[in-house]
């Protein structure tokens, strides 16, 4: 080997150590640092959607008191049970405020609802007696149960859906009142009517409180 | 050397090496060795400087990722504080969403009873009303028992004729029985059902219709005729409370 052979391989092996260090040493340290400047972008992003979170979260906690009246309305609109002697408690104030005789109410068994199957159905039957324009507002009442605004007092709100409306001269009211006796004409009428209304009242299913079944046959009629 | 090569202009007296040609080669070799390791030493220090420098980046970024990550720690904790509102407001939305849901086709029969009694003319007054969503009025059509079942298509299998009860795909029926002083009063309360309140330009009552109408015995010296009617209620009259907003909608007389 010559002098000049000798000088590029010394060369050439001088290159390869420094080759062999910079992969050696350099290179991990290079993909170390992304690995680290990844970890700190992810860590960026996730703190910014954090951010973002606990933001939306401390704007519900200002309104912390509006909040839970709100949950506590959902909760009453939806029992997890049936929840009967505040319905009776609901439908009596109504017909109470609207100026009607309660006559019966019968629930049926919770059935799993066609509505909604998360739901379950109470089908009820409500019997009053009372004026054309009474019947109305009783009803109104009915419909704005879910608002829970049926008037002051111990009505929760509870979700009632009005199914049918049934109409009829109450037979057996003491008033005659002649041909005209059960207008449904602006007129005023002193005749009393009878009127049974089909409600669904909704629970939640699959909660504790009475099993929801497909039947729902059996019917537990409360009568005044 | 001769006169006229281009070392010929070269100013001064004329070079002679007198080294002999083992110890320059010597020289350049020694030269040579120098270069390479002064070389080899000056990449290496140079290697050595970007590797202390990207020690110190890699410091650095993990200074810096240690602390993102101590923020989003301090985050999550902060979070997990605040989740109890967030339950909160899930069980606010799964309840709104619950109650769209179910009053999907409400119907406010109070509405109904409303509108009736503001369009029911003078000389006509019922005796029996029954209102009820046509899903279920296969009893409640039932009541009168004479007027035709609610749906798209008659019991033949044929398909409802316009105007016909179950055209247009009620929502709901209501059948009357009643009085009045004549029969052209059946007529007019038919009428003014056909005319009857409006939701969005849609009409909410369809298919007034009458199944019978007789005359009745005289009461206090004025003849009457007896009535069973029915009318549908179309989708228009479905309340729209609750829901979002663009399917809403109140029935305007």
């Amino acid at each position: 080997m010559n002098r000049r052979q000798e000088l590029v391989v010394v060369a050439t092996m001088a290159l390869l150590v420094l080759t062999g260090v910079s992969l050696l040493v350099l290179r991990p340290t290079r993909q170390a640092v992304a690995e680290a400047h990844a970890d700190r972008d992810a860590a960026a992003a996730e703190s910014q959607t954090l951010r973002d979170q606990v933001r939306a979260l401390e704007a519900l906690k200002a309104d912390e008191a509006k909040l839970r009246a709100q949950a506590q309305l959902a909760r009453s609109e939806f029992p997890p049970t049936p929840s009967l002697p505040a319905l009776v408690d609901a439908l009596q104030d109504a017909a109470s405020q609207a100026g009607v005789d309660l006559g019966s109410v019968a629930p049926s068994t919770p059935k799993t609802s066609t509505i909604q199957p998360e739901l379950a159905q109470i089908d009820t039957s409500v019997n009053v007696s009372g004026g054309y324009f009474e019947i109305l507002d009783f009803l109104t009442r009915l419909e704005n149960l879910v608002k829970g605004d049926v008037g002051q007092g111990r009505v929760a709100a509870r979700s009632v859906l009005v199914q049918s409306v049934d109409v009829s001269r109450d037979t057996g009211a003491t008033s005659t009142g002649g041909a005209a006796a059960s207008t449904a004409s602006g007129s005023a009428s002193p005749d009393t009517l009878k009127a049974t209304i089909t409600l669904a009242v909704f629970q939640r299913a699959g909660s504790a409180g009475a099993p929801a079944t497909n039947t729902g046959a059996a019917q537990a009629t409360q009568v005044r | 050397m001769t006169w006229g090569s281009p070392q010929g202009y070269r100013q001064g007296p004329p070079l002679i090496n007198l080294l002999p040609r083992e110890i320059g080669e010597r020289r350049l070799v020694r030269r040579q060795r120098t270069a390479v390791g002064a070389a080899f030493a000056v990449l290496l220090a140079l290697l050595g400087c970007w590797y202390l420098l990207e020690r110190g980046q890699l410091a650095d970024a993990r200074r810096e990722a240690d602390s993102e990550q101590a923020v989003a720690a301090g985050l999550r904790v902060h979070k997990t504080q605040l989740q109890p509102y967030a339950d909160l407001s899930a069980e606010i939305a799964a309840g709104e969403q619950l109650r769209t849901r179910v009053y999907a086709t409400e119907i406010r029969f109070s509405s109904v009873l409303r509108d009736l009694s503001a369009i029911m003319p003078d000389n006509v007054w019922l005796t029996k009303m029954t209102a009820a969503p046509t899903s279920t009025t296969g009893g409640a059509t039932g009541t009168t028992g004479s007027v035709p079942s609610s749906g798209a298509s008659t019991a033949t299998g044929g398909t409802t004729p316009p105007g016909s009860p179950g055209a247009d795909s009620p929502a709901a029926t209501i059948t009357f029985t009643g009085a009045g002083l004549g029969h052209v009063d059946v007529g007019q309360l038919l009428r003014a059902l056909a005319s009857g309140p409006k939701n969005g330009g849609q009409p909410v009552y369809l298919n007034p219709y009458f199944t019978s109408s007789q005359k009745a015995a005289e009461a206090g010296g004025e003849p009457t005729v007896t009535f069973s009617a029915s009318v549908d209620l179309s989708k228009a009259a479905y309340s729209g409370r609750f829901q979002p907003t663009g399917q809403q909608g109140t029935v305007t007389p």
